[in-house]
């Protein structure tokens, strides 16, 4: 095992304990984020904070997405750390389930990742976590094994800075048993920005609803999707049933639920 | 306390035998109107797109563009090289040049840096077209580079030092370091020529924080003066990105560019304004030349995208007709989205606004209609 991996498998269990109950208090006032003392040596080229549709001003046209599920505020770090840049990134959602959201359609390929009971993917170039109502983001543009391994030192300064309760998964999905590999493939969608990232084939059945949840796995499970679609109002719910007779007859969604 | 109620397969077999009542939501919202049909009227002219080469694609590979993650500015400037005369057919780079541009053309060049400096249109790739205009004979004063936000340009690397004598400039800009000029008003706005407008009938309220990235609010989107008073010729200069399950190339770089108050037409008429801003002449007439950056680019995220959705495409696309180029680059995505297990399968609703753009006659969105031609660089 080379020495990233190593240095990644002991870091793993320390996520877990900071991770085994709410998170480390937050020593600052209301929106966590680093200073120098948490990163000896580090420069901090720049910090900005971004609220409600000022996101344009950071990630532009990209800023749809994190409106469509719910943004508060950003705060934007660039830091210079041991001969590597950051971008760490702190978005407060407006709730835990649209940070899991966030989360869910941005992470990718993990090499480490825990979709279990907690929400963090490690990766190269990327730390990505949603920490209550915080989507977090540390990334790093020269990758590589230093670089990637200061990303889970800079996370683990994150982690004791956001005091927030965990999302919790439905209780539908949770009774799936999905395994860990299929979960890390559940996808949170509210609205057609989210399914033309993920899911653009149901964008059809989905883009005149403007109120239901679309938690479903990204892969097919014996040719059938997987997932449940929660919708708020008896007349949505029936309305989709009613357009989607054929699809849920034949190969598609195995819950329709909606929530009273 | 919310109740789920679960619905199984046989309650959806039932659903079946009962008679259901037509619901309102199931009907789709109609579309905004929008003032496409001013365009139309006006007549084109012999730089009006398609442009010279209408449905003609070059792609031209290089293994070798990209070296320790750094791209290669003699492997750019060769790739751009091999494209011009593949595609013009001539024998040497300035001829190929001057079936586009001429010395006296102030020609602007629209780059796409709004994802930040290892997601934007490459520094190199701008560089080599620089270079080759100036070995055209265009002098260095009559080049611009521009894209909306001038800050983005400069924290992209579009800067002085690397661009020594070239005008760089945004719509939205400060001066002072403030967005506001002493009567409380955006500079932005003294960029915007609000004789020639995008209208569309919905709007959007933005914050304090949002109007200068937005200059306007209402149902106008004025187009910036840089592509009707300060630039003849554009050349065109996206980076080979994915927008959900589409892509932003060709003409969601200029659409989306050239115009304000963006915000309110995301949502509604996100396909219609890519494909309609360009039937206005200020863009319809100006841009001569699509060189699309495709040496590093996302397939996930964009188009701001997080680092593991990066990928080296190595490949530079050329062609005057923006339709067949975005169609050939959404090809070129989707693959690859679908490789990776982002999407299962391509969407038609993806090329909703290649359609569009070919009913507007600005190019050809039909693969099969369209002539790619191939080089690959060893």
């Amino acid at each position: 095992m080379n020495n990233y991996l190593s240095k990644l498998c002991r870091t793993i269990p320390i996520l877990a304990i900071l991770l085994s109950g709410n998170l480390y208090s937050q020593v600052d006032t209301d929106f966590p984020k680093l200073y120098e003392i948490d990163l000896p040596g580090a420069k901090f080229i720049q910090e900005k904070y971004y609220d409600g549709g000022g996101l344009w001003g950071h990630i532009n046209g990209g800023a749809d997405l994190y409106l469509e599920y719910g943004f508060d505020k950003l705060l934007f770090q660039e830091i210079e750390w041991q001969g590597n840049s950051f971008r760490v990134e702190f978005y407060r959602m407006n709730d835990a389930e649209a940070a899991f959201g966030i989360y869910s359609i941005n992470h990718y390929k993990c090499t480490y990742e825990d979709t279990l009971t907690k929400f963090i993917c490690i990766a190269p170039y990327q730390v990505q976590s949603a920490l209550g109502r915080y989507y977090v983001s540390i990334a790093n543009a020269k990758g590589g094994r230093i670089a990637d391994s200061l990303n889970v030192e800079i996370f683990h300064q994150v982690l004791s800075k956001v005091d927030e309760k965990l999302f919790e998964l439905p209780l539908e999905i949770v009774k799936q048993n999905y395994t860990p590999a299929e979960l890390s493939k559940l996808k949170f969608v509210k609205g057609v920005l989210g399914l033309q990232n993920i899911f653009p084939e149901w964008i059809g059945a989905l883009e005149n609803f403007k109120h239901y949840k679309l938690f479903a796995l990204s892969i097919d499970i014996e040719g059938k999707k997987n997932g449940v679609i929660i919708f708020d109002n008896t007349s949505d719910y029936d309305s989709f049933i009613k357009n989607n007779r054929e699809d849920i007859l034949t190969k598609l969604y195995p819950f329709v639920t909606k929530s009273e | 306390m919310k109740k789920l109620i679960v619905v199984s397969l046989a309650i959806a077999i039932a659903m079946l035998l009962i008679p259901v009542i037509s619901i309102a939501q199931s009907t789709p919202d109609p579309k905004p109107a929008t003032n496409i049909l001013d365009a139309i009227k006006i007549p084109r002219n012999e730089n009006s797109m398609p442009g010279k080469y209408p449905a003609n694609v070059i792609q031209i590979d290089n293994d070798k563009s990209i070296i320790d993650n750094k791209i290669v500015y003699g492997a750019a400037y060769e790739m751009i090289s091999k494209g011009m005369l593949e595609l013009t057919g001539k024998n040497n780079l300035k001829d190929a040049w001057l079936e586009f541009v001429s010395p006296k053309d102030r020609i602007g060049l629209k780059v796409n840096p709004v994802a930040g400096p290892t997601l934007t249109t490459s520094i190199e790739v701008t560089q080599a077209i620089v270079k080759q205009l100036e070995e055209t004979g265009v002098p260095r004063e009559n080049i611009i580079i521009w894209d909306r936000r001038e800050e983005q340009l400069f924290e992209a690397g579009f800067t002085n030092e690397a661009f020594p004598g070239i005008k760089i400039v945004g719509t939205e800009r400060p001066e002072n370091g403030s967005m506001y000029d002493e009567n409380g008003k955006l500079y932005g706005l003294r960029m915007i020529d609000t004789t020639q407008y995008y209208w569309a009938d919905c709007e959007d309220k933005y914050d304090s924080a949002t109007i200068p990235y937005m200059v306007n609010e209402g149902k106008y989107s004025y187009f910036t003066k840089i592509v009707t008073e300060m630039v003849d010729k554009i050349i065109n200069v996206p980076i080979l990105k994915n927008a959900g399950s589409s892509v932003t190339l060709c003409l969601k770089n200029l659409a989306y560019g050239s115009i304000t108050n963006t915000g309110r037409l995301h949502k509604q008429l996100w396909a219609e304004t890519v494909a309609e801003v360009n039937a206005f002449p200020p863009l319809r007439d100006k841009v001569v030349l699509n060189i699309v950056d495709g040496l590093k680019g996302c397939f996930q995220g964009g188009p701001g995208a997080n680092p593991q959705f990066f990928v080296d495409w190595k490949t530079i696309l050329i062609g005057t007709d923006p339709v067949a180029v975005d169609r050939v680059g959404y090809d070129i995505v989707i693959k690859k989205r679908i490789a990776e297990g982002i999407q299962k399968e391509e969407s038609p609703r993806g090329r909703t606004f290649l359609n569009l753009a070919q009913d507007l006659k600005l190019g050809e969105a039909d693969l099969e209609k369209i002539e790619l031609k191939k080089i690959e660089i060893k």
